[in-house]
């Protein structure tokens, strides 16, 4: 309560002053009452209490001298060095406060120059406002305060108010008028967050993440099951090739689109063709990217399914299961980071091993589309058994003992459609 | 799954949009000055320039980003006026919402001196009121800009010449009839521009427009002789209105012999599309 009492004096002192007749009932607008009360309420939030000051200084003079600051006002275009300089003189309280002027003179509070008045050199007033209803010749600057320029008023140099407003009722000033806010933050500032809430947050987060990616690998099933299948199969029969296809793939990247971009444009007709390539070079990345991790997932999910079965689970094997299986078996590594995350040290190593191995999986996915040219060249999933012999059945119901072995086929007996071709059996 | 990652990574960032806002102005009041050098320099934000009030020579409001931009107002060695936002060491064009984008400037200048305006625009809304201006000469060079650019008045004096490049951006110019320039050059990179010669007409005004990706459309009012010359690569012309006089590559308006005001264009474009429309 104590903290906020002088806060709530100077809001009552705002009221005060915008209620009082020093203020023209004009300036009062709804406006000005919700910038006032805002400034000063974040004055008081930045720890800024100078402006938030309403009980201005009894005006006086401000000594120069032995000790005082020196401030240069010959010229007064670089507004935001001199307010640096300003700053730095004013920063003291106000009954220590030394300013000198050359060729002219500093006050405190509010000042006047009286119609009757010829006032020669530079002035500057911190903390109050200046009326000018006579002659000054130099320049005038103030310093939280506003500079008002009655009708015959004369001020022959520039005029500058830092964190103020210059009002030219009328008069005539020969140099230019200058004004430069106090700054104001603006946008959304960075609250804390709580633990818990961070940790809802990135587990919503993961949670959202990997639910798109199985519908993704759902829709895929349903509409793609092939190539999805080929490309899963390239990872299982091709996992060391695959990755190294990931990697030079993700290092060619670049380079390939720039020749890309480079031969088209050396023709008229590669010129008008550019956005449609550039368009559709994206959409090849995103599918291969995209497709590549989940075909892995599928992988994954696939070899734990038949792990499962072998050991007698009966449970129904088919392609969503194994992307399921595969994108949760991924997910869990997040899920625990989401979960544990906030922890010291090893919130940050299992962010990084979850980053690393996603990296992993995306690249040999990645690359096993690469291989198999999106799921479209068969022959490269290294299906060298017959058709008869993937099925589930196959796999997990038939003794082991019953298996008959199977001679990889010549490389030149597997014909371009894709089905293999048995030379021994075909004889 | 980099994807994957990088979405993860998204989730997890805390946004931290804050920003501090400082207002600057400068004016200058009318003290019989028969000219001004204008040069505005503007990297980003929104810009709005029209006439003054009387007894105001310029006016200029900036409302900016203190961290990343720094208002300019200073009168050069050669006497001209640079007004604008040059972006500090973390300057440029964020790239987030425009409603975050807080740059905004007003420039106000005198409708009684004489005119030399430079406007060199980066990524910049504008719109340009140059109604009632004694515009001697106009640059305009914009980059990823919209500028809609208006002459709402005559000009009071002839204009020398007019140079406006659209770089990549879209330029819209309203009422040239009312810019009184002798000489008008046009250069467009690969956004649209529109040209509208409404206005009180008089003398002759040569153009020239240089398009290369981009969209011309030429509105045309229907009293003036115009004649057109193309010279165009892959361009679509539609000379709506306009009967071919030798090759096919000059066109003229059913009056030209006999018209008052004369409007002589000249147009070269690589690829987009010329077209042409008429105003009464």
């Amino acid at each position: 309560m104590k903290a906020s009492s002088p806060l709530f004096g100077r809001l009552l002192g705002v009221l005060l002053v915008l209620a009082g007749p020093s203020r023209a009932a004009a300036e009062v607008t709804p406006g000005t009452i919700i910038r006032d009360v805002w400034e000063l309420l974040q004055q008081q939030v930045n720890g800024d209490s100078s402006r938030a000051d309403l009980s201005k200084p009894r005006p006086r003079a401000l000594e120069g001298g032995p000790g005082a600051v020196t401030l240069d006002l010959d010229d007064v275009a670089h507004p935001i060095s001199l307010e640096q300089h300003i700053r730095e003189a004013v920063n003291r309280p106000d009954a220590e406060l030394r300013i000198g002027v050359p060729g002219g003179q500093a006050r405190l509070g509010d000042f006047s120059i009286g119609s009757d008045q010829i006032i020669k050199g530079h002035i500057l007033v911190v903390r109050g406002d200046v009326t000018v209803t006579g002659r000054l010749d130099g320049n005038l600057v103030t310093w939280q305060g506003d500079v008002i320029v009655q009708p015959g008023a004369v001020i022959t140099g520039d005029v500058l108010a830092l964190g103020g407003e210059v009002r030219a009722l009328g008069g005539e000033i020969t140099g230019a008028s200058r004004t430069l806010s106090a700054p104001l933050v603006t946008g959304v500032v960075a609250t804390p967050v709580s633990t818990g809430a961070r940790v809802l947050r990135w587990l919503a987060g993961v949670a959202g993440v990997f639910l798109m990616l199985f519908l993704v690998g759902a829709g895929l099933v349903l509409f793609a099951r092939g190539p999805l299948e080929t490309v899963s199969d390239t990872v299982r029969h091709s996992f060391a090739r695959a990755f190294v296809v990931g990697l030079l793939g993700q290092v060619l990247l670049l380079p390939t689109f720039g020749m890309l971009v480079v031969g088209l444009v050396l023709s008229v007709a590669g010129i008008l063709l550019l956005p449609f390539v550039v368009v559709v070079f994206a959409l090849l990345l995103l599918a291969s990217v995209v497709g590549g991790a989940i075909a892995m997932a599928h992988a994954m999910g696939e070899t734990l399914t038949r792990r499962q079965m072998a050991r007698g689970a009966a449970i129904s094997p088919n392609s969503f299961r194994y992307v399921a299986l595969g994108l949760g078996s991924v997910a869990l590594l997040w899920l625990v980071w989401a979960a544990f995350g906030w922890v010291p040290i090893a919130g940050p190593l299992m962010q990084g091993a979850a980053i690393i191995v996603s990296w992993l999986l995306g690249s040999i996915g990645f690359g096993a589309a690469l291989l198999s040219r999106g799921g479209l060249r068969e022959h490269f999933a290294g299906r060298v058994v017959p058709p008869e012999m993937l099925t589930d059945e196959y796999l997990w119901a038939t003794p082991r003992f019953g298996v008959p072995a199977v001679r990889r086929p010549d490389r030149d007996a597997t014909p371009r459609s894709g089905t293999p071709r048995f030379p021994d059996r075909d004889r | 799954m980099r994807g994957l990652f990088m979405l993860a990574a998204l989730a997890a960032a805390t946004p931290a949009t804050a920003q501090t806002v400082r207002e600057f102005s400068i004016s200058r009041q009318q003290q019989g000055e028969p000219a001004l050098v204008v040069q505005v320099d503007f990297a980003a934000g929104s810009l709005a320039l029209h006439p003054a009030p009387t007894g105001t020579l310029y006016s200029f409001r900036l409302t900016y980003d203190e961290a990343r931009f720094a208002p300019l107002a200073d009168q050069g060695r050669d006497g001209a006026l640079r007004l604008g936002a040059a972006a500090l060491g973390q300057g440029g064009v964020r790239v987030a919402s425009s409603r975050s984008t807080t740059q905004a400037a007003t420039i106000a200048l005198s409708p009684q001196a004489d005119l030399d305006l430079d406007l060199r625009l980066d990524a910049v809304e504008a719109t340009l009121d140059f109604g009632g201006l004694r515009l001697g000469r106009l640059s305009l060079g914009a980059s990823a800009s919209r500028v809609a650019l208006g002459f709402g008045q005559p000009n009071p004096v002839r204009c020398a010449e007019a140079a406006l490049d659209a770089g990549a951006g879209e330029l819209t110019v309203t009422g040239l009839g009312n810019a009184r320039c002798e000489r008008l050059d046009v250069r467009g990179g690969a956004g649209k521009v529109t040209l509208d010669f409404a206005g009180q007409w008089s003398g002759v005004m040569a153009v020239t427009a240089e398009m290369k990706m981009g969209g011309l459309v030429l509105r045309l009012p229907r009293h003036a002789g115009v004649r057109l010359a193309t010279d165009t690569f892959l361009a679509r012309f539609a000379p709506a209105g306009l009967t071919s006089t030798d090759d096919g590559h000059t066109w003229t308006s059913p009056k030209f012999a006999e018209a008052a005001s004369r409007l002589e264009v000249r147009i070269e474009s690589a690829i987009g599309g010329v077209r042409v429309e008429w105003i009464d």
